[in-house]
């Protein structure tokens, strides 16, 4: 997969404020201080900024991680989602990629 | 003292001259106009609001003045000076009170970044304040005016300012912007309202401004800390529905609803998150008035928490 | 020859004036400073005095309030530098920036309190076409599509029409030279680009050497037909002047470098309005040196005139028929030093026969983004 080399890392903590509630609907916000942006955040991507934000990890051990989100078992659907996210992540700039 | 003291011929000459300083608190506005509706509506609809001495700093130097050429016998329009220069497309003349309303909106959002600046209603009853942040056209104003019009205090239809070090919001206690059919609403509701006549074909519709209650003007220094924040949602032949709305939503529309959230940087996003914390989050379904006043009156009573 | 020096100078040049203010003075004050885009500027000066603390609540908040919005600018320019950066990187273009962003960049006492409107960068011209479609590729979009504009760019400019970003609505002014093709002076892009410097912990990103900077700083300014913000402007060269002339070599090499550049004429000018308006203090070799680029005695005489008047705020509080006067010259004249006269004539014409494209003041004030 194309997602196989690389590893993941999310901005460092002085880039990246993050803010959650404990309600039910698991939203988040999150401000990227480089950009000014602020972004709507789903549980899941909180979790997994969250998992990478002191080292990084890939694809697969971010999905082995974040299993019990899913009511799916398929491994290789998990990783697809996950592997989504991150690249979404990425977009805003919020996540890195970092090579092997 | 107060515009209403001032005999209606001085006024006109104070305007005229450019020489009236209005307070608009925390603001002073310097003002100037030689449109005769415009002073007319003013008078009315700022009755109680004070002046301050001709010689005190003001923030913000507005004119509204009559297009000059031959086409104002045919087409009259006026055009909106912020310090001397010519701002924004003019406008019918019988457009000018709402143009002087919503050019003033523009000189505090565009400038006084001491504080957030979210577009939204704030009101007040017995020391408790709702924040009802809303996109146009979700029954804002229309709320914001029943509830004023049974006793609420109004700090603001259009701009809270937030100061993001105390948490406390104060508004200016400006007229009401009622637009289209919630005009009529608020006519039947509240015969004793004070309206401007109706302005048709804005580009915002047919306007009208409701003149906020003395109390209102009378107590405008006094900034209030807000408990809850309200989305109405305007839905005709609804029952009334308060529910909970999402804390990382209401966060969204805040940011969205701010002036200058972008200038405010990562404070801006700290002062929303405090604000989403310390408030209650509803989203309001509302189709009657009565309805309203009386949901309102339990959140503030306790009743529904 | 001696300026009328306006209160928003007058503060800045002497800040210990603001303890005696009255609330009117404070007024106009504001309002000069509002408009010439010195407010923040003033903000940080009164601060480095110490003066901040005394001046009146209400006052106080509208300078705070600009060096908010300075800070927040300055901020999003290095993020979108950045992203300039980036997108060139992948074609291998080295841009080097100029004006504003160069400022920031640099870290340089001109940039702070400053507020921009756009990114100028300046690429050698063989690479534009390069540095377009790059710019393109990462979301930058041709801001002209009227053809005569297009062609008029094109032919004629220092720089391709202003791309903005899809997106961020980022406006991005890409140069190959710093005057116009046509301009009466002839400048040599090819030493200005040989002696960039690049910018501190970047490998990728370039500035003007502080010689060259001054020398475009001064060209712009006295190149402009639009007012707005040249007093403005004339502040940036009081600080480069300043912080420049500490560094070795500096004011004994700008003079020459003028003349191979081909702009002792702009730093003739730069020296003497900055000294005569701002006091700025040009260190004696410049001045003796700089004199070489000093025009005839009757022009000389003529720009005085002119620019002391056009330099003073652009405000209801300092019009004049002579101001407007000298306003409207400096105008004429921007376009003919700029270009030959039967081009001027047809751009002109060109101009006055179509109505320009909708601006700030075409908005109503019932949609004003408010934001903007």
């Amino acid at each position: 997969m194309t997602h196989a080399a690389a590893l993941w890392l999310s901005s460092p903590a002085e880039q990246l404020k993050l803010k959650s509630w404990d309600t039910e609907d698991g939203l988040a916000v999150a401000y990227n201080v480089r950009t000014g942006d602020t972004h709507l955040i789903e549980d899941m991507a909180l979790q997994l900024l969250g998992l990478i934000r002191l080292s990084p990890l890939s694809v697969e051990a971010l999905a082995q991680q974040l299993a019990s989100f899913f009511v799916e078992h398929d491994d290789e659907i998990i990783q697809e989602y996950v592997f989504a996210s991150l690249m979404q992540l990425k977009d805003i700039g919020l996540v890195t990629d970092v090579a092997h | 003292m107060k515009i209403s003291e001032l005999p209606r011929i001085e006024l006109a000459n104070l305007l005229h001259r450019g020489e009236l300083l209005l307070k608009l608190p925390p603001f002073v506005t310097r003002l100037k106009t030689n449109v005769p509706s415009l002073i007319r509506d003013f008078a009315v609809m700022y009755a109680d609001f004070e002046v301050s001495s001709i010689d005190a700093f003001a923030d913000f130097h507005v004119e509204i003045a009559s297009e000059p050429g031959l086409w104002r016998w045919l087409k009259p329009q006026v055009r909106f000076f912020f310090d001397g220069r010519p701002s924004f497309i003019p406008l019918p003349t019988v457009q000018a009170f709402a143009m002087l309303e919503w050019g003033l909106n523009w000189c505090v959002a565009a400038h006084s970044h001491q504080y957030l600046i979210i577009h939204a209603a704030v009101l007040e009853k017995n020391g408790k304040a709702a924040i009802l942040p809303a996109p146009p056209g979700s029954g804002k104003s229309t709320l914001c005016a029943g509830l004023v019009m049974r006793g609420w205090r109004l700090l603001s239809d259009e701009l809270a300012l937030y100061d993001m070090t105390t948490g406390e919001i104060f508004g200016m206690s400006r007229p009401i912007n009622l637009k289209n059919r919630s005009i009529g609403i608020i006519k039947q509701f509240a015969p004793d309202a004070v309206l401007t006549d109706s302005v048709p074909d804005t580009t915002k519709g047919t306007v009208a401004l409701l003149r906020p209650p003395t109390q209102s003007a009378v107590r405008v220094r006094e900034p209030v800390r807000a408990s809850w924040i309200v989305l109405p949602k305007y839905t005709p032949n609804m029952l009334p529905l308060l529910e909970p709305h999402s804390k990382a939503r209401t966060f969204m529309l805040i940011a969205e609803q701010s002036f200058n959230y972008d200038i405010h940087g990562e404070n801006g996003f700290e002062a929303v998150g405090n604000l989403v914390d310390q408030c209650a989050c509803y989203q309001y379904t509302y189709s009657q008035l009565d309805d309203a006043v009386r949901t309102f009156e339990e959140l503030c009573s306790g009743k529904i928490t | 020859m001696t300026p009328h020096r306006d209160l928003i100078v007058n503060a800045l040049l002497t800040p210990e004036i603001v303890r005696e203010l009255s609330a009117q003075k404070w007024d106009l004050l504001i309002r000069q400073g509002r408009r010439t885009n010195l407010l923040a500027r003033l903000a940080n000066v009164l601060t480095q005095q110490g003066l901040l603390e005394n001046v009146p609540i209400a006052t106080r908040h509208h300078l705070t309030s600009a060096v908010l919005v300075a800070e927040r600018q300055s901020i999003a320019l290095r993020w979108e530098v950045e992203c300039i950066r980036r997108a060139l990187a992948y074609a291998g273009i080295k841009p080097i920036l100029l004006k504003g962003a160069a400022y920031v960049m640099a870290g340089l006492e001109a940039a702070r309190g400053r507020t921009f409107s756009d990114v100028d960068i300046i690429v050698p011209k063989k690479l534009l076409g390069e540095t377009e479609s790059a710019l393109m590729i990462h979301g930058w979009q041709g801001s002209h599509h009227d053809k005569y504009d297009q062609r008029y760019y094109r032919r004629w400019m220092h720089e391709i029409p202003p791309m903005r970003h899809v997106k961020r609505g980022t406006t991005i002014d890409v140069h190959h030279t710093i005057l116009p093709e046509t301009a009466r002076l002839t400048v040599n892009p090819a030493a200005l680009l040989a002696a960039i410097v690049p910018v501190k912990d970047f490998a990728d990103l370039y500035v003007l050497q502080p010689t060259d900077m001054l020398l475009h700083s001064a060209t712009h300014l006295f190149h402009e037909g639009d007012f707005e913000s040249s007093l403005r402007d004339l502040f940036d060269l009081d600080c480069l002047f300043r912080q420049f002339s500490a560094l070795p070599d500096f004011s004994e090499t700008l003079a020459l470098r003028a003349a191979t550049l081909g702009l002792s004429r702009p730093l003739y000018y730069a020296v003497r309005y900055t000294t005569l308006i701002l006091d700025t203090p040009v260190p004696e070799v410049v001045r003796s040196e700089a004199s070489l680029g000093k025009p005839s005695a009757l022009i000389s005489w003529v720009m005085d005139i002119c620019y002391l008047n056009a330099l003073r705020p652009v405000h209801s509080s300092t019009n004049s028929f002579s101001a407007w006067l000298a306003r409207f010259a400096l105008y004429i004249r921007s376009h003919w030093i700029r270009m030959p006269f039967p081009l001027l004539a047809y751009h002109l014409g060109r101009k006055a026969f179509i109505r320009p494209k909708s601006y700030d003041i075409e908005k109503s004030v019932a949609d004003a983004d408010l934001k903007a």
